[in-house]
């Protein structure tokens, strides 16, 4: 797994590609630190890289939102696979997470 | 085609083993979408043995047999857990459930297989993917 950031219109982009599971969910939670210690408000997490998600990316990506809730920020996820979306549907998570088709959707429901 | 395998209860024994599934099955011809869900269910089901049945005991070990016939996938993975009462998970999808930080691979794997027993108290469950 491979996470780089950049910014537009003050709005932080996280870009993840490769596997979200239990062996790089901890990275994922500690590239996330730096938001939270930042109380970064505005994120768009770009999934368009992501081929695989499990249980345990699933619940990193619970926990994350809630602890940068607590600092006053939040992220919305834009652009899955439909594998990867269907994992979110299943299990209902599309209701706890605010997710696009597209980037551009993402960030324009920020502004 | 049979495949098995015996892993110690280390987490990061599952990916490689997975992988390999993974692979063996591509190359039998099973459609990526197919093998999405067999090795989500796979992995789900040995870290459950690892860290729930065996409780991450490296000296015991998990078991995993996968039976490729063409038409299904057929998964057993066993531990040397004392088991578990696999009726009586409540579903995370529920109430505040959907906010909880575990939970989600037992119900993953009942939504995407199309057959999941469990047998022996709980610590072998066979999973069958139809195709």
């Amino acid at each position: 797994m491979n996470i780089t950031e950049e910014k537009k219109d003050g709005i932080t982009i996280c870009n993840i590609s490769g596997e979200i599971n239990i062996n790089t969910s901890p990275q994922l939670r500690k590239s996330f630190e730096s938001f939270v210690e930042a109380n970064t408000a505005k994120i768009v997490v770009d999934f368009s890289q992501v081929s695989y998600i499990d249980s345990s990316g699933l619940a990193t990506f619970i926990e994350l939102l809630q602890r940068l809730k607590k600092v006053g920020g939040t992220f919305r996820i834009c652009s899955m696979s439909q594998k990867v979306k269907n994992i979110f549907e299943v299990t209902k998570l599309h209701k706890l997470f605010e997710i696009f088709d597209s980037r551009e959707a993402a960030l324009n429901n920020f502004l | 085609m049979v495949i098995k395998y015996q892993i110690n209860s280390d987490l990061k024994n599952i990916l490689p083993v997975a992988l390999e599934i993974f692979q063996k099955l591509k190359s039998e011809g099973v459609k990526e979408d197919v093998l999405f869900d067999v090795r989500l269910c796979l992995e789900e089901a040995a870290i459950n043995a690892i860290k729930h049945g065996n409780k991450k005991n490296k000296k015991k070990l998990v078991y995993i047999t996968v039976k490729f016939s063409g038409r299904s996938i057929e998964m057993i993975v066993k531990d040397e857990g004392k088991g578990f009462d696999h009726k009586n998970i409540p579903s995370p999808t529920k109430g505040k459930n959907i906010k909880k930080l575990s939970g989600r691979g037992i119900f993953l794997i009942r939504k995407l297989m199309d057959s999941v027993k469990f047998s022996d108290g709980g610590n072998k469950i066979k999973m069958v993917k139809l195709f």
